[in-house]
C-alpha cells in the first residue's frame, strides 16, 4: 500500500475541499524509464491510405488503432505535426509496442518514422511493399501477433502519482460543468500536484478573452509572455473568422469582487501555472501546466498522448462521446440527466447531491482504479478516434 | 446508345448501387457510424467536422454531407447526430429518399443508439430488397477522375487511356469530373485552352492561384511537397511534368464548368472539380457531388475506395499490376509493354464503367475500402 495522504486545498471561492488518496498502483517500465497504466500494441497507420489496412489489423488482435486524414501532400509546419504526431503517439508509455502501416509511396514512409520513435518494440510494413490490401493485413497480423507476444514479459514496478501525467479538460461551459466539475477539477489538481504528479490542461479557448487572469498564474515571466502570445493569436484567428463566431465560442471567466475566481479559472486550480504548452509539447517536469488545445476535442488526443499524458479527466454536460485510442479517458457528466443517457459513456455523476469534498474524493477514487488498470467506459466503448489537426488549408 | 440497368431516384438521378448510407452529422459520433457500418455493411460517412455550422467550413461540410444523403448509390439514409438538431440541416436536404434520424439524445446511450441505427438500416434494406433495375442510358453517368501514386509510367499509360475513355463517354452524352487542383498546377494553361468560354477559363486559373497562396500561407509553394518520394522514385522529377500526366485523365474535350468541392455534379461533359490533391478529399468531392462511379489512375498501387462509389483502379505500371493485382481492376500496363494501344485499354476502361453500373463489384468495395474525409480551409481553431 502506498502512503495515505490527505490534502485540503483551497477553491476559489475560499471553501476547502478535503480529499484523499490511500492508491498503490503498478506500472508498466519501459526501456527508456518511462512507465505506463496501459501495455497497448498500437496499429499507427502512417497515412490515410493505410487507415483500412492498419484498422482490419488491430481489429483482429483488439489491439489501439491510430487511424488519420494526413500523411501526404503536406506542406512546412503541418507536415513536421503530422510526423510529431505519430511518432509521439507510437512513443506514448501507454504503448508497450508500435506496428507502422503505410502505403508505400507518400510523404513520409513508415520507415522513416520508425527510428524516430523512443524506446519501443516495433515493426512497420507497406501496403505497395506487401502487395495489396489482403496481403498487407495477413502479414501485418503476423507481425502484430509477434509484437503482442514480445510484450507480455513487460516489467511492471510499483508506481507513484509523480511518475504520471495526468490531463484534465472539459468540452462545453454549460452552467453544470462551470460550477460541480469546475470546483472538482480544480481541487483534484492542486491535490495531484502537491503529489508532484504532471499536470496538463488542455483548454485555450476559455481563457483567449481575458488572458490576464492567467497570465497573472504564472511564476515565469517567459512562460506568461508565452501564454499572452498564443492567446493573441488565436484571438486574432477568432476575429478572423468574424465577431459572431468569436463570441459564440470564447465565455470569459468571471472574477467574483472578492477576488477569487469562478467558472474556467477554477479549473486550473491554485498552486499556480508551471508553464505553457504548445499542441503536443511534452512538458519538462511535474507541475500544472497549460495546453494549446483546439476548440473540438476530436483533436485533443494526438496532442496529449504526443505530450506523454497517461489518462484524460474529462467533464462535459453536453453529451460527449469522445474515445481516443491509447489514452483512457475517464469521463465526468455534469447533469444526472447526460449520466443517464448514456451510461455505457460516462463514469462518475458529478451532478449528486453531495457536498464538493465527496464529488471530488469520488473522481479521484475513479481516477485511482483507473490507473491501477481498471478500464474506463471510454475504453469499453473503444470509439478509437483521433484526428490531426490541420495548420493550413488542405493541399 | 448504350445503357446499363440502374435505380431511378425521386431527384432524377439514377444509382449503380442501392445502399443504405450512414452518415455522421457531427464528427462526434464517427465511433457510432463504424459499428454499425461494420455490423450491417451498410456505406459509413465519417468525418473530422464537430460543431462546423459556426465555423469557415460550413457550406463545404453542410453540401457535401447533404450530397452523400442524396447520393444515386443510396436508396435510404440513416442521419446519426448527438441531439436532432444536428443532424436537421442534412434532413432538411434530403430529396424525397427514405431516411431516418437516430440521436443519442433518444436515450439507451452510446450502445443503444448503434443498435437504433441498425435495425433502421436492417429495415431499409429489407424494404430496398424490392427495387427494380431499370435501363438507362450511359449519359446519366457522371464518373470522377482521380490519379494517385503516380509513377513516370502514369502519363504514358493509365492516364490517357482513361482520357480514352472518358472521350467515349463524354461523346455518349455523359460527365467526367477531373479533381486535385494542386494536381494541375503548371498545366492549368492547357485546360484554360479547353475552356469552353473565357469565365470557365478565369476560373481554372483562379483555383490554381488559390491553391498556390495556400501553399505559400505554410510557408512554401506547392512544388515543394510535390511530386511526393514515391513519385521520385517511381521516376517523375517536377509536379509540371506530373501535372502534364494528371490532365491526360480527363480526355480531349471541352472544360465545361469549374465546380467547388462537393457540389452537385449537373453539367454533361468534362467538368473541373475544385478539390484537394491528397487521393482521400479528390476522391470525397466528385463522390459528394453524386459521381456513381470513381475511376482512379495509379502506378505505385492505391488500395483507396470510398463509401457508396465504387472506385475502380487502373494500373499504369505492368510490374506494380501483378505485384498489386489484388487491388487493380485494369491492367494499363498493356500499353507499356506494346500488347495493346490506348485506345484499346480505353475502350476496357469504358466497358467496365457500364459492367461496375449493371453491378459488378470492383476491387475496392470488395475488400471493404470506404474511405471518405472533407478538407479544411485553414487552422483548426
Amino acid at each position: 500500500m502506498g502512503p495515505h495522504r490527505v490534502r485540503p486545498t483551497k477553491v476559489g471561492d475560499g471553501a476547502v475541499i478535503v480529499i484523499a488518496s490511500s492508491a498503490s498502483f503498478n506500472l508498466f517500465e519501459r526501456p527508456n524509464g518511462a512507465r505506463g497504466i496501459r501495455n497497448h500494441l498500437a496499429v499507427v497507420s502512417t497515412v490515410v491510405c493505410s487507415n483500412v489496412v492498419a484498422t482490419k489489423i488491430a481489429q483482429s488482435l483488439q489491439a489501439e488503432v491510430i487511424a488519420h486524414d494526413a500523411g501526404c501532400l503536406q506542406l512546412g509546419q503541418d507536415r513536421r505535426r503530422t510526423v510529431d504526431l505519430l511518432v509521439g503517439i507510437a512513443s506514448s508509455p501507454n504503448v508497450g509496442a508500435a506496428l507502422l502501416v503505410g502505403l508505400g509511396c507518400e510523404q513520409q514512409p513508415p520507415e522513416t518514422i520508425v527510428s524516430a520513435v523512443r524506446q519501443k518494440r516495433l515493426n512497420h510494413l507497406t501496403i505497395q511493399g506487401s502487395g495489396g490490401t489482403s496481403s498487407a493485413v495477413d502479414s501485418g497480423v503476423e507481425e502484430a501477433r509477434s509484437l503482442t507476444a514480445s510484450m507480455t514479459n513487460t516489467q511492471m514496478v510499483p508506481g507513484t502519482w509523480s511518475d504520471l501525467t495526468v490531463a484534465f479538460r472539459v468540452s462545453d461551459d454549460l452552467p453544470e460543468t462551470n460550477s460541480k466539475i469546475s470546483q472538482a477539477f480544480g481541487a483534484l489538481v492542486d491535490f495531484l500536484a502537491g503529489l508532484n504528479a504532471t499536470i496538463i490542461i488542455a483548454e485555450t479557448w476559455p481563457f483567449i478573452a481575458e488572458p490576464q487572469f492567467v497570465a497573472d498564474m504564472f511564476d515565469d515571466p517567459q512562460q506568461r509572455e508565452r501564454w499572452l502570445s498564443i492567446a493573441d493569436e488565436r484571438a486574432t484567428q477568432l476575429e478572423d473568422l468574424g465577431a459572431a463566431y468569436a463570441l459564440s465560442h470564447t465565455s470569459p471567466p468571471k472574477h467574483n469582487t472578492d477576488g477569487s475566481t469562478s467558472g474556467p479559472l477554477q479549473r486550473l486550480g491554485t498552486r499556480g501555472l508551471r508553464g505553457v504548452l504548445e499542441y503536443g509539447e511534452i512538458p519538462t517536469g511535474p507541475g500544472v501546466w497549460l495546453m494549446d488545445s483546439p476548440r473540438e476535442d476530436l483533436f485533443v488526443g494526438a496532442g496529449l498522448i504526443t505530450a506523454g499524458t497517461h489518462v484524460l479527466i474529462h467533464g462535459s454536460t453536453r453529451p460527449s462521446l469522445y474515445s481516443p485510442p491509447v489514452l483512457p479517458v475517464l469521463k465526468v457528466a455534469g447533469s444526472a440527466k447526460t449520466y443517464s443517457a448514456m451510461p455505457d459513456v460516462y463514469d462518475v455523476d458529478a451532478s449528486v447531491d453531495l457536498d464538493m469534498d465527496a464529488i471530488s474524493q469520488r473522481i479521484l477514487l475513479s481516477l485511482e482504479e483507473v490507473v491501477a488498470g481498471a478500464k474506463t467506459s471510454s475504453e469499453r466503448w473503444a470509439g478509437q478516434e483521433l484526428a490531426i489537426p490541420r495548420i493550413g488549408a488542405t493541399l | 446508345m448504350t445503357t446499363f440497368n440502374g435505380f431511378p431516384r425521386p431527384d432524377g438521378r439514377v444509382g449503380v448501387r442501392n445502399h443504405v448510407a450512414v452518415i455522421a452529422c457531427e464528427a462526434s459520433v464517427n465511433a457510432i457510424v463504424r459499428k454499425v457500418a461494420a455490423e450491417t455493411g451498410a456505406q459509413p460517412v465519417t468525418h473530422d467536422h464537430d460543431d462546423y455550422l459556426a465555423g469557415p467550413d460550413a457550406e463545404l461540410v453542410l453540401r457535401s454531407l447533404r450530397g452523400m444523403a442524396n447520393h444515386p448509390n443510396a436508396g435510404a439514409v440513416v442521419l446519426v447526430g448527438l441531439d436532432d438538431f444536428t443532424c436537421s440541416g442534412i434532413a432538411d436536404g434530403v430529396n424525397g429518399k427514405p431516411f431516418k434520424v437516430v440521436s443519442l439524445a433518444n436515450g439507451g446511450g452510446a450502445r443503444g443508439a448503434v443498435d437504433s441505427a441498425i435495425e433502421a438500416v436492417r429495415d431499409f434494406t429489407a424494404r430496398l430488397g424490392g427495387d427494380v433495375r431499370v435501363s438507362t442510358p450511359v449519359s446519366e453517368l457522371h464518373v470522377g477522375l482521380k490519379c494517385g501514386g503516380s509513377d513516370s509510367m502514369s502519363g504514358l499509360s493509365c492516364n490517357p487511356a482513361l482520357g480514352a475513355a472518358c472521350d467515349i463517354l463524354v461523346d455518349y452524352g455523359g460527365t467526367a469530373v477531373l479533381t486535385e487542383t494542386s494536381g494541375i498546377y503548371g498545366a492549368e494553361f492547357i485546360l484554360a485552352g479547353r475552356a469552353v468560354n473565357p469565365e470557365v477559363a478565369r476560373r481554372i486559373y483562379e483555383i490554381v492561384d488559390k491553391v498556390e497562396r495556400d501553399a505559400l500561407a505554410l510557408g512554401m509553394s506547392l512544388a515543394q511537397g510535390n511530386p511526393s518520394p514515391g513519385n521520385i522514385e517511381g521516376g517523375l522529377t517536377t509536379l509540371a511534368e506530373k501535372s502534364l500526366g494528371t490532365i491526360k485523365k480527363c480526355g480531349s474535350r471541352p472544360i465545361q464548368a469549374v465546380i467547388a468541392f462537393g457540389e452537385e455534379i449537373r453539367t454533361k461533359g468534362v467538368v473541373i472539380m475544385d478539390t484537394p490533391g491528397l487521393d482521400v478529399y479528390s476522391v470525397a468531392g466528385p463522390v459528394s457531388g453524386g459521381a456513381q462511379i470513381e475511376a482512379f489512375t495509379t502506378g505505385r498501387g492505391s488500395p483507396l475506395g470510398a463509401p457508396l462509389t465504387p472506385v475502380q483502379k487502373i494500373m499504369g505500371n505492368p510490374e506494380n499490376y501483378t505485384r498489386m493485382s489484388h487491388n487493380m481492376d485494369i491492367n494499363a500496363g498493356t500499353v507499356i509493354t506494346g500488347e495493346r494501344s490506348l485506345e484499346q485499354v480505353g475502350r476496357e476502361i469504358f466497358n467496365h464503367w457500364v459492367a461496375i453500373a449493371n453491378g459488378a463489384l470492383t476491387k475496392a468495395e470488395r475488400w471493404g475500402h470506404t474511405e471518405y474525409a472533407l478538407p479544411r480551409s485553414g487552422t483548426v481553431l
